[in-house]
């Protein structure tokens, strides 16, 4: 599952309140994954892929 | 599930999203396509009733449904600075916007009036509890802006839908949709009213302090059932499209009888309806502004109450030059906001 994402789109704010700004990455977890999925589909968002420090943190936990 | 017993409107949401094919739905829970407002009426099954009558039946023993009736849709909402899929219905109604300017985070929409708006239209999904409800074709045809002694703008979108789904079956789901902005309202005491004699090389620098006011734009529009068809087709224009302003003023002042003897000399106006809000960022401010060239005052009178006051109507017409500074000949809407993209893309 990724983990985050980047908005693309304009200033803009989910039905819940959640304010997504341009270019700022925010965690998957604070919306649905279902939401994010549609967003990246349309273009208005991008997944950020984990560097390999992350990975090799996560591996070693 | 929520409860179906209870058909509240309180927690349900709808989203607009323009479309391309008259009849046909496309998807509206996307980023941006979250419709702000506070109600919808005309959401019904316009389908209509035909009972059979014949001479010898004392009672129909038939009935039929007909096909769906342009649906007549009203939306009002208190208006934003950053209107997004409202924002979308009112680009549809003037006919034209296009890419914002601007290189920092403020960007300036300016959304000019058009001679015909045909193929410009949208899916309307709405929720109700445990389902959604979707009209596949939604055609603007007036807006209005109106208020009177302070608080928040009120606007309203009249629209022509082709028919009812209900459940919807491009629709299933309103989450993924986002709002340009839920904040940033339009407030009373954020307004400027500008109007001088009309001068193709003038500048506006006379205020009026009106007490209310009502901006209109309506396209009076057709929407022919054809045989065959089981709603109707795209609405056209049926007559010159109508801008007025109406504007209220407290007292009957030097202000207002400058304005009458305008009224009886015929003498042309210019204005501007302008309103600021709170600052994107250095000097540039959330504004709406609408702009009127060229202005007709309509005969008026006052009201002789305890203290006199006077309403003015504006009847807004084309220029045939428009004034220096002004955004067209035409009357034109003027939006600041953070929107990166064009509200009819």
């Amino acid at each position: 599952m990724k983990k985050k994402f980047k908005w693309l789109s304009s200033y803009a704010v989910t039905s819940s309140g959640a304010i997504l700004e341009p270019k700022k990455e925010y965690k998957v977890e604070q919306f649905t994954e279902k939401m994010v999925e549609s967003w990246v589909k349309e273009g208005a968002a991008e997944y950020i892929e984990e560097n390999q420090k992350e990975k090799k943190k996560k591996r070693e936990e | 599930m929520a409860a179906r017993s209870i058909i509240a409107k309180i927690g349900q949401k709808a989203n607009f999203k323009k479309a391309t094919t008259w009849g046909t739905a496309v998807s509206a829970n996307e980023s941006g396509a979250g419709l702000n407002f506070k109600n919808i009426s005309g959401v019904i099954c316009s389908k209509g009733y035909h009972p059979l009558v014949e001479v010898d039946m004392p009672i129909a023993q038939f009935a039929y449904l007909g096909a769906d009736q342009p649906l007549d849709l009203s939306i009002t909402t208190d208006m934003l600075y950053s209107p997004g899929a409202l924002g979308t219905m009112i680009a549809m109604l003037f006919g034209t916007a296009g890419e914002p300017s601007g290189d920092g985070s403020a960007k300036t929409h300016t959304i000019k009036f058009a001679s015909s708006i045909s193929d410009l239209f949208g899916t309307l999904a709405i929720g109700v509890p445990g389902q959604v409800w979707e009209i596949p074709s939604v055609k603007p045809y007036s807006w209005s802006l109106k208020a009177s002694a302070g608080g928040l703008i009120e606007g309203e979108i009249k629209a022509y839908g082709n028919k009812l789904v209900a459940p919807a079956s491009e629709n299933e789901d309103l989450e993924d949709a986002t709002y340009d902005d839920r904040d940033n309202r339009l407030l009373f005491h954020q307004a400027t009213l500008y109007v001088d004699d009309y001068d193709s090389e003038g500048s506006l620098t006379t205020t009026h302090r009106v007490n209310s006011f009502e901006f209109s734009f309506v396209r009076s529009m057709k929407a022919d059932m054809a045989i065959g068809d089981t709603y109707c087709v795209e609405p056209v224009e049926a007559e010159q499209a109508k801008f007025s302003l109406k504007v209220g003023f407290p007292r009957y002042d030097s202000n207002t009888a400058d304005l009458l003897s305008k009224m009886y000399s015929e003498t042309y106006q210019m204005g501007k309806l302008i309103f600021e809000g709170a600052t994107i960022s250095g000097d540039d401010k959330y504004t709406l502004a609408l702009w009127f060239p060229y202005m007709k005052i309509k005969p008026f009178g006052v009201q002789y109450e305890d203290v006199i006051k006077a309403e003015i109507e504006f009847d807004l017409l084309k220029a045939s030059d428009a004034p220096e500074g002004f955004p067209d000949s035409m009357p034109a809407l003027v939006l600041i906001n953070q929107r990166t993209t064009d509200y009819l893309g």
